[in-house]
């Protein structure tokens, strides 16, 4: 009961972070608007909510063009790897030796890539006027699938895997109800929820990490069109605040209040569905 | 005498290389204790899992009858004798009224029976809930069956991981025990406890089987237990070197 109660909270938050964040995403701008000189370098205080940048636009935008460049692709990958690793954990409650072996050894084969290098061959293999984050997200989701199916699969068995199951079933319950519940909603749910929520945040942070270095080298980003701006973009016009000392503090936090937000909803979305 | 609970004759499940149990047969009559005796390999579980019409072998069943005569004389394993895996699918939706109804099963390790992501109590009223007619009170129950089993009422807010060995397989039992079967199966209830402990929920089970009239099929490996309380003792033959059964 205690723990039940514990599981609001971390719900609520990370179901206001997604909302804010969808609620972003669906209405960012297809552009920013024309450049404003009166409002550059403007605060919260003088164009709320989070002021403008060097040339007047709307920080606002930034997040929510930002928004809409990582939402649909790390919702994507995360909803793969927590299907894969439902997979994972339902071949070991089958007692299926062989898949559980196939899981290993994809696991060990997968863990020991390069990921960062395989993202990077992805990027360069996507045509340059189809640029998305989505390839990247799929590939990035294939690569942690194994660990997270050998991690679900793992619970499975402390679970008692086929014994388990066969206890159930001598209870009288269905397939569905054994498998669709108690395997899966009862005990599969905190790792694989965990692990989708972090693949999901992992994609924002590699979106944000191409979009950086595309934006230092001044070259277009592998993963939104030129007219979108990455929340990469309010990062390094912020970091400028540190470097050459221009006034552009507010950029930087609201960069960061991004990602500290991501971060959040994930470890929201896990602790919700660690509480029992 | 009244009616048996559960008749089986001439059981033979096949394995796709091997014969893993030949013509068994076996009764459980109300308030009385069968033990299901073999050693290791012998088909023991095998065997009682299809007197609760729980066949997972393939091509699974080749002979026999499973019948319940205090529910009528319908012979279960009728058309599924050589059907394969379809036919014991169906026979496995067909009984399934009846698991955790009619017949529960207590498995071999407590921590198979109990499920690890929700509390005892949780998992006693889902039990309970499976009777023919369902209680005033599922939290009095609840109450009422751990203390039945020698539990603490706190014992319903516990997971199973926080509770020894013999608290989880007095849990199971009254899981067991908790929709009012008519027909008990423990496999092997005293695997991984000590000889006192092992005693202890021996007899529990025996006394919560009395007050309840139900039958018992006790699936065990300790010949002096079998000797102690068993009223009548179905013997399992080895299996031929080199083969072992599930």
């Amino acid at each position: 009961m205690k723990g039940r109660l514990l599981r609001w909270p971390y719900a609520a938050v990370a179901l206001l972070a997604i909302l804010a964040l969808g609620w972003a995403a669906a209405t960012a701008p297809v552009h920013l608007p024309a450049p404003e000189v009166d409002f550059a370098y403007a605060g919260p205080l003088e164009l709320p909510p989070f002021g403008a940048d060097h040339r007047g636009r709307p920080l606002l935008d930034y997040a929510r063009q930002g928004a809409w460049v990582v939402a649909l692709p790390a919702m994507v990958a995360g909803l793969l790897v927590m299907f894969m690793a439902v997979g994972g954990g339902l071949l070991a409650c089958l007692g299926g030796g062989w898949a559980r072996s196939a899981v290993q050894i994809a696991s060990e084969v997968v863990g020991s890539l390069p990921r960062m290098v395989v993202i990077l061959v992805v990027a360069l293999l996507v045509p340059r006027d189809d640029r998305s984050l989505l390839p990247m997200a799929i590939a990035w989701a294939l690569l942690a699938a194994p660990g997270a199916m050998d991690e679900a699969a793992s619970v499975a068995e402390r679970l008692g895997g086929t014994r388990f199951v066969e206890a159930l079933r001598a209870h009288g319950f269905s397939a569905s109800r054994i498998f669709g519940w108690h395997v899966v909603a009862l005990n599969l749910r905190p790792v694989v929820v965990r692990q989708g929520a972090e693949v999901m945040m992992q994609v924002v942070f590699l979106e944000i990490a191409l979009s950086y270095l595309s934006v230092v080298e001044d070259q277009p980003s592998f993963t939104h069109p030129d007219s979108m701006m990455s929340w990469a973009d309010l990062l390094y016009q912020g970091y400028r605040s540190i470097v050459l000392d221009v006034p552009t503090t507010h950029v930087l936090a609201l960069g960061l209040a991004l990602i500290s937000l991501v971060a959040v909803v994930s470890l929201s979305i896990g602790a919700a569905a660690r509480a029992r | 005498m009244s009616e048996p609970l559960v008749v089986v004759e001439g059981l033979s499940i096949q394995a796709p290389t091997r014969l893993l149990i030949r013509d068994v047969g076996l009764i459980v009559r109300p308030r009385r204790i069968t033990a299901l005796v073999g050693p290791s390999g012998a088909g023991k579980s095998l065997t009682a899992r299809a007197s609760m019409g729980v066949l997972d072998v393939i091509p699974g069943l080749v002979a026999g009858s499973l019948r319940y005569p205090a529910l009528g004389p319908q012979d279960w394993f009728q058309g599924v004798v050589g059907g394969g895996e379809r036919a014991q699918r169906r026979l496995l939706e067909a009984t399934r009224s009846l698991r955790g109804a009619y017949v529960s099963y207590s498995p071999q390790a407590a921590s198979s029976a109990l499920n690890p992501g929700r509390t005892i109590g949780w998992q006693l009223a889902i039990a309970i809930g499976r009777r023919v007619e369902a209680p005033a009170s599922v939290g009095a129950e609840v109450r009422s069956l751990l203390a039945e089993v020698g539990l603490p009422a706190r014992a319903a807010a516990a997971l199973p991981a926080e509770l020894s060995g013999g608290m989880a397989q007095r849990a199971a039992l009254a899981i067991a025990i908790a929709p009012k079967p008519r027909l008990v199966i423990a496999d092997e209830p005293e695997t991984g406890l000590d000889p006192v402990l092992r005693r202890s929920v021996i007899e529990l089970m025996i006394q919560v089987c009395q007050v309840h009239q139900a039958g018992l099929l006790l699936i065990s490996h300790h010949q002096s237990t079998v000797d102690r309380i068993a009223d009548d003792v179905v013997v399992l033959p080895a299996p031929p070197a080199g083969e072992v059964a599930a």
